[in-house]
């Protein structure tokens, strides 16, 4: 295999990446039904000449490029496929000749269509590696119902990952390599409710959810090993003049030492009993997922790979925490390392944006860090 | 037949959508059998916020990954924003409309770009595409070649119809984007052209056609293009050469009433010379061409006039310069 052919070869490939991209996040699917993404990335991968796709029951795509040396392991490359709260207005992209903006272009559009484009380029150049290379994009990867897609690959595997890579649209300048542990739970508190102005000694389920919230924060939640609690969700019924009657929390704990974490989670726990012992409410408390922490030492290969490649390229990195499917890969046992294509601003708004000049850069790495880890195998 | 039988008749023949089309393999096949050369050209005006994302995604799928396009091109009416220098670093080409043909002077409007970007672009169909589409995609380009491809011999002209949410502020609106169609064009189509009643949207930007029939057109410089074309087309062809193809979604910026009120006069222009043109009424009167809206201020209603000039550009086959240059 000529690396350096390859490499130049794959420069022509940007434009590529750019306009899937911006195909990709104009397809109107919210997270959990994403059927139309699966379909436009499996119509992809047959138009490049790809035949052997596979749809798990998930809706994970899958695909397998078979190596050199026949054996029932395979590196596993993989990105997220689906988004987060669609609405048509927000997934146009717009380009000008240094970015492209809109919601949902760097997490994780940008990420798709780098896979895809990488399949893409393996296919038209025959490119093979010594082990297998699993390209996969995992359906269902928001953490509600506890990771669906990614869990299901992994229960269903009939080989082994040797080490796994994520593909994420932000940020290329950052390798990510360790993951917090995180229990993500949500809180259901119902109070008595009632008129608002009539009851004016009590409070409403959001009220006493604000409380609690409060408390929590103000937890003195150690720097070292860092740990604390993230409330991001708080809502209930609107109506005013009302004390609303039922009210939900969001939240999650999350530390980087499996002792702290679990520590944090009594603390938690604790402070729920204490600010609610005395109220006359039901309160429902839901553990919605759970993921230890962990991470790949930065003498991994895999970590150091990417460090010598990046300063080959250029690419002042940093390393950095890796994102919720990739810890649960961690926590199967499977080293993995995240890497990302461009810079950009991952703000799920309409503000984000991905950088186009470095997409150049981030292809060449992740092409590059398959090869060159590829040597560290028998 | 009646006429609703022959009409309908029509509709079930020459009606397609663009996932019929959506092998290019088979399109790319298809146009290298018949050796022909397709051209792109978005006419444009102030289109730096769209063109960009317009010409990488049709040129990266329709040039780059499948052949079917063997040149992007872009006619603009000197924009003032960065319209030109966005479509060039995109890698279109990219033509000042007034330094097409000079020696035949300039006129604002979109006509007065397509009828220039015939004597500039190279190919044998020729697609024209709006450069205002937020949400594009290549079936606007695919979805109109297919069946210029599939039914060489018979169809020579294709409009684009689709769903048309559009932009009201900072949202979108499920429906609309017709009105001009429905109040004007429809009645006058079936008080005079009722073979076209079939067409579901015949305004729309997005066309593409052969140029052997493109090239012996006139083209109304400003807003009667499509409806100058369509009728001409009916009169010189039949309306077996048509077809239509709908393209789904396109999410475009929304025009207001009073734009839209202009541009219907411009239409009815154009209309009327071809009632008369086809012998179809007789005019006694010269056609006013002062376009005339209200505005109030302080209470008070006043009429405003504007110039719609009724141009037309003879077709392009008898111009010496493109005689010259294609051969003809």
């Amino acid at each position: 295999m000529d690396i350096d052919f390859l490499l130049k070869k794959l420069e022509d490939y940007k434009s590529r990446v750019i306009s899937d991209a911006i195909l990709f996040n104009q397809i109107p699917t919210p997270s959990y039904h994403e059927e139309l993404r699966s379909e436009f990335i499996v119509n992809r991968l047959r138009e490049f000449g790809i035949s052997k796709i596979d749809v798990d029951q998930a809706g994970n795509v899958i695909v397998k490029f078979p190596g050199d040396i026949a054996r029932e392991e395979a590196v596993l490359l993989f990105t997220h496929l689906d988004n987060y709260n669609y609405s048509p207005e927000q997934r146009i992209v717009t380009v000008d000749t240094k970015r492209a903006y809109g919601m949902g272009i760097g997490d994780n559009s940008l990420g798709v269509s780098s896979l895809l484009v990488l399949a893409e380029f393996f296919n038209k150049y025959s490119v093979s590696f010594k082990h297998n290379v699993i390209l996969l994009f995992t359906a269902g990867s928001r953490p509600e119902k506890d990771f669906p897609g990614i869990k299901f690959f992994l229960q269903n595997l009939d080989f082994k990952i040797t080490y796994a890579i994520e593909i994420n649209g932000v940020s290329v300048n950052k390798i990510g390599h360790k993951a917090v542990g995180k229990y993500q739970y949500q809180v259901t508190l119902k109070t008595k409710g009632g008129n608002a102005w009539k009851n004016s000694d009590q409070s409403s389920a959001i009220e006493y959810l604000s409380r609690l919230n409060a408390r929590l924060h103000y937890i003195g939640w150690p720097p070292y090993p860092k740990t604390r609690i993230n409330v991001f969700r708080l809502y209930g019924r609107s109506e005013p003049n009302t004390l609303i009657s039922e009210a939900i929390m969001d939240l999650e704990i999350m530390s980087e030492d499996d002792e702290f974490l679990e520590f944090a989670k009594k603390i938690f726990f604790g402070t729920i009993n204490k600010s609610f012992d005395s109220l006359h409410a039901d309160i429902n408390i839901r553990q919605i997922s759970f993921i230890p922490p962990g991470e790949i030492p930065k003498y991994h290969f895999l970590v150091k790979t990417a460090l010598d490649i990046h300063e080959k390229l250029g690419i002042k990195s940093e390393l950095d925490l890796i994102k919720d499917e990739s810890s649960i890969l961690l926590s199967y046992g499977i080293p993995v390392i995240s890497l990302g294509i461009t810079t950009g601003e991952r703000s799920l708004l309409d503000t984000e944006y991905v950088d186009l000049e470095p997409i150049n850069n981030g292809l060449k790495q992740i092409f590059m860090v398959i090869a060159e880890t590829m040597k560290h195998l028998d | 037949m009646n006429w609703e039988g022959k009409m309908n008749d029509w509709i079930n023949k020459r009606t397609f959508h663009h996932s019929q089309f959506e092998d290019k393999r088979k399109l790319v096949e298809l146009k290298e059998k018949l050796d022909l050369k397709i051209s792109l050209a978005f006419p444009t005006l102030n289109e730096e916020k769209t063109i960009g994302k317009e010409i990488m995604v049709i040129k990266t799928e329709l040039m780059d990954r499948f052949p079917l396009i063997d040149e992007i091109a872009v006619i603009d009416s000197n924009s003032i924003d960065k319209t030109r220098e966005i479509a060039e670093e995109f890698g279109a080409k990219v033509f000042l409309s007034e330094s097409i043909l000079p020696n035949y002077g300039s006129y604002k409007g979109k006509g007065e770009n397509l009828w220039k970007s015939l004597y500039v672009l190279e190919g044998d169909i020729i697609v024209w595409i709006d450069a205002d589409i937020q949400n594009i995609h290549p079936k606007f380009v695919y979805g109109l070649l297919g069946p210029l491809l599939y039914y060489p011999d018979e169809i020579k002209y294709v409009k684009g119809f689709y769903e048309r949410p559009i932009q009201m502020g900072d949202g979108i609106k499920p429906s609309g984007g017709g009105r001009v169609t429905e109040i004007l064009i429809r009645p006058l189509f079936s008080l005079f052209y009722p073979e076209l009643s079939g067409l579901i949207q015949p305004l729309s930007g997005e066309y593409a056609g052969c140029r052997e029939i493109l090239e012996r057109l006139p083209f109304s410089v400003g807003y009667g293009v499509e409806t100058g074309h369509l009728l001409d087309i009916l009169n010189g062809y039949g309306i077996d050469v048509l077809a239509q193809v709908d393209l789904d979604k396109r999410i475009h910026r929304n025009q207001t009433i009073q734009a839209l009120s202009r541009m219907s006069f411009g239409i009815l222009l154009t209309f009327m010379k071809r009632l008369e043109a086809h012998k179809k009424v007789k005019l006694l009167t010269e056609l006013e061409k002062y376009y005339k809206s209200i505005s109030v201020e302080k209470d008070k209603h006043y009429i405003n006039e504007t110039e719609i000039i009724f141009v037309e550009r003879p077709p392009m086959i008898e111009i010496p310069e493109y005689k010259k240059k294609y051969k003809k």
